[in-house]
């Protein structure tokens, strides 16, 4: 592509590389206040039970022990999604692993003895355990009611009172019902996605400090402001005394967006006067953090004889856990749920259930990877049928710029068949292979973030000419930093070794929404740009002064003000800054973006809300091989290509797409959280399986740059859609193979080598 | 909790703290110890670093086998030259054991005390009909691997008992290793040795196949019957896999997060069939074949 960007598309070095690599980046629990305290949280042991007595007593006894219960914090609740959670639990346990106390000592050992003298009497409950129960009339219900409880994400969520279902909806376009009578085929089929975890490697970590009428909370999260916000509303106290600092995040994955140790720790830092310092364990990171949202999809799909998608009605059912934090997933699957396709007359609905088991929350995709392993194997069994090529099939259906897309938006600039295309060609597709390899597509799309999505940026000149970026979003791992500051560079005409950032500091950098669902490179970046293109023209002002030449006339390039009319004029930044500092003003440049669109119940065209431009899309193909004995898949290569707009930093965005291909196959093949009435049997790396540095195949990156003219110099979001496509793919490999159809994740050796004897005693072998 | 940490110079110290600290335990490698004790599964009020005890190094070749000093780590057994010679199926799965990191730390002696399911060195020693040699103070004595092994993370180990070295055959035959795991540095779901010994007077017989299985079950084992059912056999494809099927049956296998026990035992059977084609086709490639 013929751009003469000197930063942007450049492989630039993070800035924060060399510290994270050599074990000095400050992560949450690297964190340390003089005097602190470390917390521990009791938990429930079991999964429904009303609490007869909580006796704190003898903990209490203990010297130098605060021990807190709900009798003492505020007794609201709190909740992104739905306000349906409290610090601790209220009269009743809902899930194995609700805090019920916790106790804050001079050191570990003693607030564990603490919780140990801590007496609590249960009286067990029945529960329910997965969606379709506790959709089931007359099932025990998890929340009884939610009294004054509001969504201060949807403006109308819709529960079904009396029920644990917390919240219905559906998408509808045109007459799906006839639709499907006309079509010459109709497949109708079930899928479940499981139940995964985030897997960050950094474990949640918080440390709150309540001095006078201040607090400070360090923590590791995607989204302080909003941490924030609910910190001061929880306690009651402005936002101007109530101070989130971000550390370094080890990984969020949408596993750090909600609130998880903070309440806790600021409750027992009100408590003992002192700071409190929390660190979850990796058991406790398993049973009482959060998962993915669990869902049960089933997809019926009308198909004409040459292929068209004539009519598609999805239904998802979603295992929401005791929380209803499965909400976002739920609710964005109606926009999202069709994949890529160009499908007519489609209905999509979407049903929240709340069971006694952790939480389900976000997960990168959320929503789109439950939805995409139905879809996607449904399509490769509707090319079977109909002798078609799954390659050609999904040519045929996939959007084109200008079609009209499942929300009603028009599609634009979308690089979706160059991304398939490089996928097939880069994987073989077509070419000869042994017996026992397979090889596997998939198509996979993201609606833009809509909710909230806000950004502002500052951006200023320091006196020696450097730059300085405040941004409010987190840096998670994925390379926010790198990539604001090569935007602010390339603005600017500085080296980007000449711009530092500072991020997600509620007291000292600018509001944003926050990192989740790929929006930072896109809203932030968007901040970013504009700030720094206000802090050139201010400097410019400051230069047109100097020199007596029209801003119009002037140019920033190599730390210079130039002017293409005035060749011989050169001025140093630090010249003018020196000017600046002086006798006229500091420069601040000042971005700010903001989601245009807010339509998070269907369909937004209802609700004249206008396009929201950053859909991502992307293509992905693998190659298995597969032994028909064990049932063991060994993934050979993957090709994940993605249309990224334009690659801000190619290095950053192969990184995302490997990064989310090795999750994507964890995801795939072995991944699950496994319960027994509600407990979580398999609360370690030993037992949970994450694919290990062994198992991970040659995997090729390719980037598609179809620019997006409303990104920053094109770019689209990059961070999120590498997991979704692996678990269809390598099921459709399977299928290729050995000509089972696995319908339920993850598909693990024992779960092939059911399929192959339950097809042999089908077919009487 | 506090926890002594006693360091013997030679092994009659070791055994002396071993008798002295009832509630203390011998550290080795410390791999899966320190993980337990951390996890506060166990809290021994002792741990006896048997690290500095040279008696407990070395691995020598004596007139009826190999004698291997419980304290090698695994990267020792691969490293050994005459394990390599003589019985490479131990360094081969000793380079299974695991991570690179845990190799480099985690002792053989280590790996049969804790004798955890799905361990790779247990099976291949039972092929290899290991003895555990053991000390206390006063005298010694030695166990039968299969003997040695007596529970889910138990062995027939006494309270003031070291295990100071593993005895195997040295034998003339071939061997292999084969696992099934997740990850390759998981725990085995199935774990399978076979180690054939060729029957001199016909060419592709065997006199004797020896199975040792570990990870399907509580408890690693020896495949006896199957073992008395290939005395004298040629292994082809239709015997292994009678094998492999017999072999299934003598398993009381188990469930757990990583597979089910129907599971397990298909794979014992496919694993036990694959092993001993493996391994005859190794003892006719290379006339005897090192085990």
């Amino acid at each position: 592509m013929a751009d003469d960007y000197r930063v942007i598309g450049t492989p630039v070095v993070r800035p924060d590389g060399a510290e994270m690599i050599s074990g000095q980046a400050v992560y949450g629990p690297d964190v340390t206040q003089p005097g602190m305290l470390w917390g521990k949280i009791l938990r429930s042991p079991l999964p429904h039970a009303r609490i007869r007595s909580i006796d704190v007593e003898k903990a209490r006894a203990l010297p130098g022990v605060t021990v807190i219960s709900a009798h003492d914090v505020p007794d609201r609740r709190y909740g992104y999604a739905i306000e349906d959670e409290q610090i601790f639990a209220v009269e009743k346990v809902r899930y194995a692993g609700e805090p019920v106390a916790a106790a804050a000592a001079p050191d570990e050992e003693r607030a564990l003895e603490a919780l140990s003298l801590i007496d609590v009497e249960y009286e067990e409950l029945p529960a329910v355990f997965t969606a379709a129960e506790g959709a089931r009339d007359g099932a025990p219900l998890v929340h009884e009611e939610l009294g004054p409880a509001r969504s201060v994400y949807l403006a109308s969520w819709n529960p079904v009172p009396g029920t644990n279902i917390i919240h219905q909806a559906s998408h509808h376009r045109g007459d799906v019902d006839a639709a499907l009578a006309r079509a010459d085929y109709v497949f109708e089929d079930t899928f479940h996605a499981s139940q995964i975890h985030h897997c960050y490697m950094e474990p949640h970590a918080t440390l709150a400090s309540v001095r006078g009428s201040e607090v400070t909370v360090w923590t590791c999260s995607q989204e302080v402001f909003q941490l924030r916000t609910l910190l001061a509303g929880l306690f009651a106290i402005p936002e101007s005394r109530m101070r989130v600092i971000n550390t370094k995040v080890g990984g969020g994955f949408g596993g750090k967006i909600e609130p998880r140790l903070e309440p806790v720790a600021v409750a027992l830092s009100m408590h003992s006067r002192k700071p409190v310092k929390m660190v979850m364990t990796r058991a406790e990171e398993f049973t009482a953090a959060a998962g993915s949202t669990p869902a049960t999809v089933t997809v019926k799909t009308g198909v004409m004889k040459d292929g068209t998608l004539a009519a598609r009605d999805i239904d998802f059912l979603w295992d929401t856990g005791a929380h209803a934090e499965g909400l976002p997933p739920s609710n964005r699957a109606m926009k999202d749920g069709n994949g890529p396709y160009r499908v007519h007359d489609l209905r999509i609905s979407s049903t929240l259930v709340y069971t006694n088991k952790m939480r389900g929350t976000q997960l990168r995709g959320l929503g789109v990877p439950e939805g995409a392993f139905a879809i996607e194997s449904q399509m490769d069994m509707i090319a079977e049928r109909l002798g078609m090529d799954p390659l050609e099939l999904r040519l045929k259906n996939i959007l084109q710029e200008g079609d009209i897309n499942s929300i009603d938006d028009v599609v634009q600039s979308i690089g979706l068949q160059e991304c398939l295309e490089s996928v097939a060609r880069e994987i073989g597709w077509g070419e000869p292979k042994p017996p026992n390899v397979g090889r596997g597509l998939a198509v996979i799309a993201k609606s833009p973030t809509t909710h909230s999505s806000i950004s502002a940026a500052y951006v200023q000149f320091n006196e020696d000419g450097s730059a300085q970026v405040l941004v409010g979003a987190s840096e998670i791992g994925q390379g926010m930093t790198v990539v604001m500051c090569q935007i602010a560079a390339e603005v600017l005409g500085l080296p980007v070794e000449q711009v530092g950032i500072s991020s997600a500091d509620t007291a000292t950098t600018p509001y944003d929404r926050g990192t989740f669902s790929s929006r930072v490179t896109f809203y932030t970046g968007m901040a970013v740009k504009i700030a720094a293109e206000d802090a050139r023209n201010q400097l410019l002002d400051v230069a047109s002064r100097m020199v007596e030449i029209p801003r119009e006339d002037l140019a920033v390039a190599e730390e210079r003000v130039v002017s293409p009319v005035h060749p011989e004029l050169s001025l140093t930044f630090r010249e003018v800054l020196e000017r600046a500092h002086t006798s006229e003003r500091p420069i601040l440049g000042r971005g700010t973006y903001g989601g245009k669109g807010d339509y998070p119940t269907l369909p937004h065209k209802a609700q004249r809300k206008e396009y929201v431009p950053g859909w991502k899309y992307a293509a992905q193909a693998v190659e298995a091989e597969i032994d028909e004995e064990t049932g063991i898949i060994r993934v050979r290569r993957i090709a994940s290509a993605h249309d990224v707009g334009k690659s801000l930093n190619p290095t950053s965005v192969d990184g995302q797409i490997v990064g989310g291909v090795v999750m994507g196959l964890g995801y795939a093949l072995h991944e699950r959280l496994q319960f027994d009435n509600g407990r979580i049997v398999n609360p370690s790396f030993m037992d949970y399986k994450i694919p290990s540095s062994q198992e991970i195949p040659e995997i090729a990156p390719i980037a598609v740059e179809v620019p997006l003219p409303e990104g920053p110099f094109g770019a689209k979001g990059i961070g999120e859609l590498a997991i979704v496509g692996i678990a269809p793919a390598i099921g459709n490999a399977i299928h290729q193979v050995l000509g089972v159809r696995l319908k339920e994740l993850p598909l693990f050796p024992e779960r092939v080598l059911e399929a192959v004897e339950s097809q042999r005693k089908d077919h009487g072998g | 909790m506090e926890c002594k940490l006693i360091r013997p110079t030679d092994l009659d110290e070791a055994l002396a703290a071993r008798e002295e600290y009832t509630d203390g335990l011998p550290i080795a490698g410390g791999q899966s110890l320190l993980v337990m004790m951390r996890n506060r599964l166990i809290s021994p009020g002792a741990l006896i670093d048997l690290e500095p005890v040279e008696a407990l190094r070395g691995i020598e070749v004596q007139s009826t086998g190999i004698s291997i000093g419980a304290m090698n780590t695994c990267r020792q057994l691969i490293a050994s030259p005459v394990l390599r010679e003589e019985v490479g199926v131990l360094p081969s799965a000793a380079r299974q054991v695991s991570s690179t990191a845990v190799r480099n730390l985690g002792t053989i002696g280590g790996n049969v005390c804790h004798n955890e399911p799905g361990a790779d060195l247990p099976p291949v020693l039972l092929a290899l009909n290991g003895r555990a040699v053991l000390r206390r103070r006063t005298h010694g004595r030695e166990v039968p691997l299969e003997e040695f092994f007596t529970g889910y993370f138990e062995t027939a180990l006494e309270a003031d008992e070291i295990l100071c070295r593993i005895d195997i055959e040295h034998p003339n035959a071939a061997g292999v290793y084969l696992k099934h795991a997740i990850s390759p540095e998981d725990l085995a779901i199935v774990g399978v040795a076979a180690v054939v010994v060729p029957d001199s007077e016909r060419p592709g017989a065997v006199a004797e196949a020896r199975i040792g299985i570990g990870g399907a079950a509580p408890v690693p084992l020896r495949a006896s019957r199957t073992e008395a059912a290939l005395k004298g056999a040629v292994l082809d494809e239709e015997t292994a896999r009678a094998a492999g099927e017999l072999a299934s049956t003598e398993v009381d296998t188990g469930s757990d997060p990583h597979a089910s026990a129907g599971y397990r035992r298909k794979m014992v059977a496919v694993f036990v069939r694959r092993a001993l084609l493996h391994a005859a086709n190794q003892m006719m490639g290379n006339g005897h074949g090192a085990a």
